[in-house]
């Protein structure tokens, strides 16, 4: 009777260590698992967190870059800088066109003075006119000298930029020579 | 039912993998995809802020520069005519042609054009051949290129044409008259001839719209002009200037 009692007794033994043994891996799985899980949901939570922070600077910048205020005066910024450039060139074209009219040629009764005042009692003005810069007196006289004389004084003025002549004719009907001097002016700020 | 110790381990390994790959795929993936795209977000918006940052300050300055340059512009653009009709331009002339008697015999204008400006300037430079250059090399005497200034600019002009019965006193003082405007009108043509006392005169008159100028002539009412060439002889005023 002993002997039985002591097998039933291991035999108890023997199953509870079994079921001891039994139920050690599923706590370790269910261990494994948890902590698993565990690690994760902290790593989702710090995501989570850095898409709240993300979300909340982007928030403010998109609040700053986007106001009303900054659109307005970064639409002010190009429109003036549009504006300075066309005024930049505006004013660059204007001045090349007044430096043109700076430097142009002016006819007035000065240059009508200076050819009156060269000119000698034999020398009879026919016409005086003047053309894009050149003023052409039609003279006539006694002397086949005389021109030459007239152009040589006009020279000696020193107030035109050139004179010249190409030539004179003797006419009959009134036995003077004629000549067209042609006058070249000096521009406004050339001389 | 009991399972065996391969059976647990195989079922703890299917729940340990689901585990991880929905964590992974349902919330950690599209969280950090988010994550990513917010930064990109906050890159373009951190750029444009500084962009923003270097641009506003220039504001004060650009306003400035912008008023100064309006300024500069208006002064060159004041130089210049505004444009005047060919009614308008007859103010200029008929008080002239009045003041000194002459009899207009044609007056012919011409619509407004855009042109480029002509200075009318004639250059004159000498002649250059080897042996002058040689001599001009040893004597060290360089003749100077005669230039003027050009400009590809364009503005308005409108050319007039005055026929006139005149002397040629009194023509004289015309051109100093006109030439004491100190405007964008310049005599381009002049002709007198003493057998006839035929005058014409023919001015270029250049003209350009302006941005915000107070100073234009005014044209209002008439004008009433006289002048009949009266050989009665010249007045006080021929050969006068007024300056503008």
């Amino acid at each position: 009777m002993n002997k039985n009692d002591m097998n039933l007794l291991l035999r108890y033994r023997e199953i509870h260590k079994e079921r001891s043994t039994q139920s050690s891996p599923t706590r370790i799985y269910i261990a494994v698992i948890a902590v698993v899980s565990l690690l994760l949901s902290a790593f989702a939570l710090r995501l989570w967190l850095d898409r709240l922070s993300l979300e909340n600077d982007v928030n403010e910048l998109d609040a700053y870059v986007n106001s009303v205020e900054v659109i307005n005066k970064l639409k002010e910024v190009e429109q003036l800088k549009i504006n300075n450039e066309s005024l930049d060139s505006l004013i660059e074209q204007t001045k090349g066109i007044n430096a043109v009219f700076a430097s142009a040629v002016r006819f007035d009764s000065e240059a009508l003075h200076v050819i009156q005042g060269a000119r000698y009692k034999e020398i009879i003005f026919d016409n005086i006119s003047y053309a894009n810069g050149i003023i052409y007196v039609d003279i006539a006289a006694p002397k086949a000298s005389d021109a030459s004389n007239y152009v040589l004084r006009l020279e000696r003025e020193n107030y035109f930029k050139d004179v010249s002549y190409s030539g004179y004719t003797f006419h009959e009907e009134d036995k003077l020579y004629r000549t067209t001097i042609m006058c070249t002016m000096f521009g406004g700020n050339l001389e | 039912m009991t399972m065996t110790k391969r059976e647990k381990f195989l079922v703890f390994l299917m729940i340990l993998v689901g585990v991880v790959v929905f964590m992974i795929t349902i919330v950690i993936l599209p969280m950090q995809n988010k994550i990513n795209e917010l930064e990109l977000q906050k890159i373009d918006l951190e750029n444009q802020k500084l962009v923003i940052d270097t641009t506003l300050p220039q504001l004060p300055a650009l306003r400035t520069s912008q008023e100064n340059k309006l300024k500069e512009a208006n002064d060159e653009l004041a130089k210049i005519e505004s444009p005047i009709t060919a009614a308008e331009f007859e103010r200029w002339m008929l008080p002239l042609t009045t003041k000194y008697d002459m009899r207009v015999t044609e007056v012919t204008i011409s619509d407004s054009m855009v042109a480029e400006p002509d200075g009318q300037v004639v250059l004159v430079n000498e002649p250059i051949y080897g042996l002058k250059t040689l001599i001009q090399g040893f004597s060290g005497e360089i003749d100077e290129v005669d230039t003027a200034p050009t400009s590809s600019s364009t503005l308005l002009k409108m050319t007039v044409d005055y026929n006139l019965l005149t002397n040629y006193t009194r023509f004289k003082s015309m051109l100093t008259q006109i030439r004491a405007w100190d405007t964008s009108f310049f005599v381009t043509e002049a002709d007198y001839n003493f057998a006839t006392g035929i005058a014409s005169i023919k001015v270029d008159a250049y003209m350009i719209h302006k941005i915000s100028y107070e100073g234009d002539r005014t044209y209002t009412g008439d004008y009433q002009a006289t002048g009949d060439n009266d050989p009665a002889g010249d007045t006080w005023w021929v050969d006068d200037i007024i300056l503008k």
